[in-house]
């Protein structure tokens, strides 16, 4: 179940709602775990015991760590530390990797291990990350062990987040799985994410989808220069609202229910290097990395040769994290590289660039990476770079690109300004006005939700990009 | 500390105060409306069925544990409330018409072209199958050389009507397709009706919401083929014209959503005082019309003509040409039968996608003269039934 | 203190345990049954209507699959008697388990030709094949059934294993 599905939207968000609203406080817990235990029952019905086994590994492994850390064991401590975020990536390999495990082993050995893996529970990558948070925090001390499993199983599956992020780092959840006033000021700015998430995805994203899968459903020797820029552009200005989309709506569904989330993302494509693009996409995402992986691994108080060394271990998770294939690999691999040509060798150069130029080449970058990211396989992204760039096209600008072009060129103009912060200043200075700009304003966010309930009328087709990480 | 910060917020400027109203505001807003349509939705009485998307519609599932548990209960909701939703028809026509505001020209497969017309958009042919197809037509073909074999493929809307699609809308060449099938061919006379149909492109040839040709483009097919097929048309070729329904909304409109215009029906009788009557094989029926009146009750009213697609359906009559013709089939083969009967003593139509028995033994039985293959493109590139059905009588080797 | 650790990695240990042998209970579904076909069949049919179902021959699985009857353990495929219904059951004994996926492909094959045959004319038959169609390989035993109590027939064929 998706939040922009029907059935999320008028079965278990009311239920949840009024419930919630009903329950008295020291309920509200019990009532969001169960929740969000139906809610992974809606996708995976098979791995809810799977994922009850798992809580309660993890909640005996923090106890543990925290006993022994208490007792001065740090030996048994990272120990314990390692087997159980070993217990956890194993499983998260399991259900991901497999497959790609077998078949590049296949390919490498002439082997034929037939592989038709099980489906993946839903939000695995997100949960096991929220997870491994949750342990080497305990482990760094940087939050106490959690004693209430309730509020433990919350952390991991708190429905809003559960499916694609953000990934919410366990000490800056914890408090709030204690204490928390839910009020209505929250919840309206809650609501307010919400519809502004769920027109981002079903508005927009879905509408430049029908573009973005028709162009790259044209066979390959017949695009032109033009579809294949298109296709490019639309797949970028898709993905992030699909993905942007998503994460307003968990947040704002977090909110209604008395928790505060980080942004996930930030304008991204207003970036002038490809540092500020990561610090602005799937932010959640980034700072795990950095927390968990590249600080750890020394961060950048070590020797140049080190630092590399980190990026680049970072990247290459990064990469994978995304999915099991050699693109992914690749996409995390490139933007390694480029951080590292940022941060060494370019460093000083940029800054004499002027703007416009570093924010188009970040642009172009960008644009590049994606292509790489929604190519079926290695090959095939480097075919569509070559149409992009000339190389084996059919000309120039053909009828089926003008076709395309036509056909979503008001919905690109519409969701270029709507990925700039120009759309939410112009948003507001409407309120600097009087109390009829406000019933106005009003007047619109309804507009938008009946459109989004016709769209996802008839958007049964359409389902949510990230899941498939 | 405390004093300055709630004479702070009581001041607030009339962005705050704005921003707040906004707030409350939209908490009402979304909650409101959700559960409006969620007491709507128990208010109102559940559909069957859908007569603008012509399918069934998902029923309140049964409740039980093991349900609950193989998923199949909360999935079965999910389609529930997306086929139950209240105004569900409103919300498709509207989400319609936000994608034609913004641009779009084709939806659900279909392309939304001018004056009304959608045109279906052409599937990529199964290659491997239609050699197949092709290759057990020759060698049905060959086996039979004593037989008038014709086949004609019609091309659709796509083509014929390419003046009416959207600007630079992508198409196959369909055109090309045929003369791909005709070089395929040996044995039997490849009858292309293309340049018949554009030569009267202006015409009502194709429904503007359904995938059938109309009445008139069969008859100017049917001219074109009666060389072919042996038929000297008399002079004056005459039919009394009968509108059946002005009505029809087809499978287009259904697949888009776009409901903005209705077809008409035509039925061509012969002047003539040649009887027939229809055998509809599958069930034992005999009826002395090929028209469908009850048809037209339902939503589909090109099954006027022999009330839809039949695995066999006889035609016999009093014609007494000594003729006898088997004709392989699709839907668009359906209305050309009104103008083919007068010059058979009897026809055999065989759809092979619902055809599971023995061709060689009609050949014999019915004395089976001539042979047609009457198809539109867009199902023969689809089509897996046919060299199969043509096979089956052959020796196994 | 030390106590309360070992208890903590034992109950640990433990749930990794019962983990990994759900997982493998999970995955494991490639098991080899040695049910008589005719017997799995038996139990199936009972649970659905078959009056208007013929029992198909070797030629005719080949012409709906596209798949050579001799090379599977047993081949059971009833289909309807007047050719405008969408009614079918198939019941295979697969002699290799790499026939998986071919079988699989096959079918979901089949289960589009039908949809574009009936596609626009009929809906009953149309809405069958859409919700009331059920693929099951498990192991080396394939079941394709699609009737209105398809799911009546899968259980039976589950328990027939």
């Amino acid at each position: 179940m998706a939040f922009n599905d029907l059935s999320f939207l008028f079965i278990f968000f009311p239920a949840m709602v009024l419930l919630h609203a009903l329950i008295p406080r020291p309920g509200k817990n019990i009532l969001l775990l169960l929740g969000s235990l139906v809610f992974f029952s809606w996708g995976t019905p098979e791995y809810l015991f799977l994922l009850i086994l798992m809580i309660l590994f993890n909640y005996v492994s923090g106890l543990q760590l925290a006993a022994q850390k208490q007792a001065g064991d740090t030996v048994g401590a990272k120990r314990a530390l390692i087997a159980s975020v070993a217990v956890n990536l194993l499983l998260l390999g399991f259900f991901k990797y497999w497959g790609f495990l077998l078949e590049n082993l296949n390919a490498l050995f002439g082997s034929s291990f037939s592989a038709r893996p099980l489906p993946m529970p839903i939000g695995v990558s997100f949960f096991t990350f929220s997870i491994l948070s949750y342990l080497y925090d305990v482990y760094r001390d940087k939050a106490p062990a959690a004693r209430n499993l309730l509020q433990f199983s919350l952390y991991v599956t708190f429905f809003p987040k559960l499916v694609s992020g953000p990934i919410v780092q366990y000490a800056a959840m914890e408090e709030q799985l204690k204490t928390r006033t839910p009020d209505r000021m929250l919840f309206g700015s809650g609501a307010r994410l919400f519809l502004i998430g769920l027109s981002k995805k079903v508005l927009l994203a879905n509408t430049l989808g029908t573009t973005f899968y028709g162009v790259t459903a044209l066979p390959m020797d017949g695009i032109s220069v033009v579809s294949a820029w298109l296709g490019a552009i639309a797949y970028a200005l898709m993905l992030y609202f699909d993905f942007s989309g998503y994460s307003d709506m968990a947040i704002g569904l977090a909110q209604m229910f008395g928790f505060r989330f980080e942004k996930n993302f930030d304008y991204p494509y207003v970036s002038s290097s490809i540092t500020e693009f990561w610090r602005r996409w799937h932010i959640s995402l980034g700072s795990w990395f950095r927390d968990y992986v590249y600080i750890p691994l020394g961060g950048s108080r070590v020797s140049t040769g080190k630092i590399i060394r980190n990026l680049l271990v970072v990247w290459f998770l990064t990469g994978i994290w995304h999915g099991s294939s050699w693109n992914f690999i690749f996409w995390g691999l490139y933007y390694g590289l480029l951080l590292i040509l940022e941060k060494f060798v370019l460093k000083n150069i940029l800054e004499k660039v002027p703007g416009a130029i570093r924010h188009f080449v970040t642009l172009l970058l960008v644009l590049i990476g994606w292509v790489f990211f929604f190519s079926p396989s290695l090959g095939s992204a480097f075919l569509w770079l070559g149409r992009m760039f000339g190389i084996g096209a059919s000309g120039f600008v053909d009828s089926t690109a003008r076709y395309y072009l036509s056909s979503c060129f008001i919905v690109l103009v519409i969701s270029v300004i709507g990925a700039l912060p120009v759309c939410a200043k112009m948003g507001n200075s409407l309120l600097h006005g009087s109390k009829r700009s406000v019933y106005l304003s009003i007047v619109w966010y309804a507009a938008l939700l009946m459109l989004c309930i016709a769209g996802m009328m008839v958007s049964t087709y359409s389902s949510f990009l990230y899941f498939q990480f | 500390m405390e004093q300055t910060q709630t004479i702070h917020t009581r001041r607030r400027s009339p962005f705050q105060r704005n921003r707040r109203l906004q707030t409350v505001l939209l908490r009402y807003l979304l909650v409101g409306s959700v559960l409006f349509f969620v007491v709507l939705g128990f208010l109102i009485k559940d559909q069957e069925f859908s007569q603008t998307e012509n399918r069934k519609l998902a029923q309140r599932p049964d409740f039980s544990l093991s349900a609950l548990v193989d998923g199949s209960y909360l999935k079965n909701l999910g389609s529930y409330v997306a086929d139950q939703f209240p105004g569900r028809d409103f919300w498709i026509s509207l989400n319609l018409r936000m994608n034609q505001a913004l641009g779009q020209k084709e939806a659900g497969g279909v392309y939304l072209g001018r004056d009304d017309y959608l045109i279906q958009i052409p599937g990529d042919p199964n290659e491997e199958q239609v050699s197949r197809n092709m290759s057990a037509i020759s060698t049905f073909a060959q086996a039979h050389p004593d037989l008038n074999m014709v086949m004609t493929v019609v091309p659709n809307a796509i083509t014929v009507h390419a003046d009416k699609l959207p600007k630079h809308a992508p198409t196959r060449d369909q055109l090309a397709d045929l003369e791909h099938l005709k070089q395929q061919l040996t044995g039997a006379a490849f009858l292309d009706v293309t340049d018949t149909l554009m030569e009267h492109k202006d015409e009502y040839l194709y429904y503007r919401t359904d995938h059938h040709w109309t009445s008139l483009a069969a008859h100017y097919a049917f001219q074109a083929m009666a060389p072919a097929l042996n038929i000297s048309l008399p002079e004056t070729e005459a039919y009394t014209t009968y509108t059946v329904s002005d009505t029809f909304e087809g499978t287009l409109s259904s697949k888009s959503g776009s409901h903005s215009a209705l077809d008409s029906v035509d039925v061509y009788v012969p002047k003539t005082d040649i009887d027939y009557f229809v055998t509809y094989v599958d069930t034992g029926e005999t009826i002395s019309s090929m028209y469908d009146r009850d048809a037209l009750n339902e939503k589909d009213h090109y099954t006027v003509f022999f009330g839809g697609n039949h695995s066999r359906v006889d035609i016999t009559t009093t014609a007494d040409t000594e003729r006898s013709l088997l004709v392989f089939k699709d839907s668009y083969a359906n209305c050309m039968m009104q103008f083919l009967y007068p010059y058979f003593d009897h026809i055999t139509m065989i759809d092979p996608r619902y055809y599971y028995d023995n061709v060689e033994l009609i050949l014999k039985t019915e004395g089976i003269t001539d042979v047609l293959f009457l198809y539109n493109l867009d199902t023969f590139h689809g089509d897996t039934s046919l060299a199969d059905v043509l096979l089956s009588g052959a020796p196994q080797n | 203190m030390n106590k309360k650790i070992t208890t903590l990695k034992c109950l640990r240990w433990a749930l990794v345990l019962v983990a990994v042998v759900s997982l493998v209970a999970m995955f494991n579904t490639n098991t080899i049954s040695d049910a008589d076909p005719e017997a799995v069949a038996a139990a199936v049919v009972e649970q659905i209507d078959m009056e208007n179902m013929l029992k198909a021959d070797n030629q005719m699985f080949k012409r709906f699959y596209g798949l050579d009857p001799s090379s599977f353990e047993a081949c059971i495929l009833y289909y309807p008697s007047t050719n405008m219904m969408a009614e079918e059951l198939l019941i295979l004994k697969l002699s290799d388990l790499s026939q998986q996926e071919a079988v699989r492909s096959a079918i979901e094959a089949r289960i589009n030709t039908q949809k574009t045959t009936f596609e626009g004319y009929g809906v009953e038959q149309y809405d069958l094949l859409t919700n009331n169609a059920v693929v099951e390989i498990r192991g080396n035993y394939v079941l394709f059934v699609v009737n209105a109590r398809s799911a009546q027939a899968h259980k039976a064929f589950l328990d027939a294993l």
